[in-house]
């Protein structure tokens, strides 16, 4: 599996090509920002009707990730859902396949914007997880250590000579890791915006995600 | 009797409607702290093919593309040179087969007293440093320009044709690990550039391995991708203008439909508007038989010609509009040493441990979308 090792607060971390981040010590994988039934939302709400194949790929992607780290535990981070209708209007086989995912896992679902209060699926519902010595939460908390969040969909860009890409990127410094969105239909934030370039130390790295991983300076406005 | 539930509705549609897609206009603005002054509007297809560094004339004056921020191309002012692209005259009209075989003949004479003296001496020139194309051979240089690797093959057998043709040995380059990076074609040549040159051509125009894969190389090539978005937004799946202007960046507009397109690809890969986009795509290349029906007629027939520099001929496809990037190895390559570049510069070279390893070859087009 393409991965990039780093470490928080002590705990040693992997983060995935996939966009997941893989906590061995404590088999634990975790998240962010599924957006599961973004197609159905937007469609409801009088948007344009997508291809409403998205929740399909997000968990088919979830789920070779399962496979290859053989996870004992999930956190969902939070916008796990686009909104808590498209929660309940999960059509039944894509909510039998969340149900096959968690059997044998102990799965926490972490409030987020998007879906803030109680789904009706197993798991455990809260609004943050502290497991030392990290906490998960879905927004990151000026001032806080240790933290793993989402919530802003981190993505940066390598120039390379005229044929670089933007990607969706975890970021990464001393005191936090930010995941980056693992849902199909979601945008993304640049690392240039005010809102991230406060929140992350200056000497904050970027890890570019996809078949291969590329770690740079975090770039900054 | 149906009706509109959002009013909203109503002004998306009408702001929308309509089949016939004009190009879209990017604003042009001198790169100040403070939004420097209008200068013009430019293609997008244009300025998607700049690179920094490009210069081109326009308002009356010199100016280098610096790059796109928010919809907007940012340039400066550059003194006291030529523009690299001289002008950009649109899509052009594609010769006939009738002309370039008049064209090869014109290329047999000895000398041409009837042409232009820079005409003749340019076709001098090519034939000094290189040769000219021949009818019933297939001539192909390779040379090193601006630090990259080129091949220049003259097929002489028309826009489309020499399309499909990039297409063709751009696969073939990537399955051969040449690494390409894009390429363009003209009326009589396909140019495509990449990270290592070109020893033996021979490989790259083995029939049996030109059509091997060919399916899954074109559903992932930027050709179709763009083909999608035109469909996509007469379909009304991509709003081109959007109340309140809510489209931010063009970037951003590309990057949602290639993940429309790949989803769909994926699971629903005969959908309408796939079948709308792949007729689209092909209309604009020809028939892969009679590609190969043009290189089994030049059989081996195939001159090789390694060079030190950019001949004469291929000059004016370097200018060329309408480059087609290939999605590889040469991208990851150049991502990967800039990365390399950044955190050495950064002084963070030895910092987090990079277990990264290349996926086996096959899986790359299994990309990350989200």
């Amino acid at each position: 599996m393409n991965m990039h090792e780093v470490t928080l607060a002590g705990a040693r971390l992997r983060a995935l090509g996939s966009g997941a981040l893989w906590w061995p010590d404590q088999g634990l994988l975790c998240v962010s920002d599924l957006h599961l039934g973004k197609a159905e939302r937007l469609a409801r709400r009088g948007g344009t009707r997508l291809p409403p194949y998205d929740t399909r790929d997000t968990l088919t992607r979830l789920a070779a990730d399962l496979e290859a780290t053989q996870a004992r535990s999930v956190v969902c981070l939070g916008d796990s859902f686009d909104d808590l209708g498209a929660a309940r209007a999960l059509p039944e086989d894509e909510r039998l396949w969340i149900t096959q995912l968690q059997a044998g896992r102990r799965w926490v679902w972490i409030e987020g914007n998007h879906d803030p209060g109680p789904i009706e699926m197993g798991g455990t519902h809260l609004a943050e997880l502290p497991r030392p010595p990290l906490t998960f939460r879905h927004i990151a908390k000026p001032g806080s250590s240790g933290e793993i969040s989402g919530h802003y969909h981190p993505k940066a860009r390598i120039g390379g000579r005229g044929h670089g890409a933007t990607r969706p990127a975890f970021l990464i410094d001393q005191d936090r890791i930010i995941l980056p969105a693992y849902g199909t239909y979601t945008g993304g934030l640049r690392s240039h915006e005010p809102v991230l370039s406060q929140l992350m130390r200056p000497e904050a790295l970027a890890i570019l995600t996809g078949a291969q991983l590329y770690a740079i300076p975090m770039p900054r406005g | 009797m149906w009706q509109l539930r959002d009013p909203r509705a109503a002004q998306r549609i009408r702001m929308n409607i309509g089949t016939i897609q004009d190009a879209d206009l990017l604003k042009v603005r001198m790169k100040r702290a403070r939004g420097g002054k209008p200068l013009g509007e430019i293609e997008e297809a244009f300025a998607a093919t700049l690179t920094p560094g490009d210069t081109f004339l326009i308002g009356g004056q010199i100016v280098r593309y610096e790059g796109l921020r928010e919809m907007t191309v940012e340039v400066s002012r550059d003194k006291g040179r030529k523009p690299k692209i001289a002008v950009f005259s649109g899509t052009k009209f594609a010769t006939s087969t009738q002309l370039s075989a008049r064209i090869l003949d014109m290329f047999a004479q000895p000398d041409w007293p009837q042409l232009p003296r820079h005409t003749a001496d340019w076709l001098a020139l090519q034939r000094e440093v290189s040769q000219l194309p021949q009818k019933g051979r297939l001539l192909v240089e390779s040379f090193p320009h601006d630090g990259r690797e080129h091949t220049c093959v003259y097929g002489f057998a028309g826009r489309n044709a020499q399309q499909t043709l990039g297409l063709l040995l751009t696969k073939r380059m990537e399955e051969t690990g040449l690494d390409p990076l894009g390429f363009v074609a003209t009326d009589y040549a396909t140019l495509i550039w990449g990270l290592e040159p070109l020893t033996d051509p021979a490989p790259l125009f083995d029939a049996d391995s030109l059509r091997d894969g060919l399916d899954g190389w074109l559903a992932g090539n930027a050709v179709m991708k763009r083909t999608f978005r035109g469909s996509a937004t007469i379909a009304g799946l991509i709003e081109r203008n959007l109340p309140q202007s809510a489209r931010k960046t063009g970037r951003q507009a590309t990057f949602s439909s290639d993940i429309l397109y790949d989803t769909l690809l994926k699971y629903d890969p005969d959908h309408l508007l796939m079948r709308i986009t792949r007729t689209e795509a092909l209309r604009g290349l020809v028939d892969f038989g009679r590609i190969e029906e043009m290189l089994a007629r030049v059989g081996p027939r195939i001159d090789h010609i390694r060079l030190a520099r950019v001949t004469p001929l291929a000059a004016p496809l370097l200018l060329e509009v309408g480059k087609v990037p290939v999605d590889g190895q040469g991208r990851e390559r150049l991502m990967a040493e800039e990365a390399d570049r950044l955190m050495a510069a950064a002084g963070l070279d030895g910092l987090g441990e990079s277990a990264s390893q290349p996926l086996p070859t096959g899986s790359r087009s299994a990309k990350n979308l989200s």
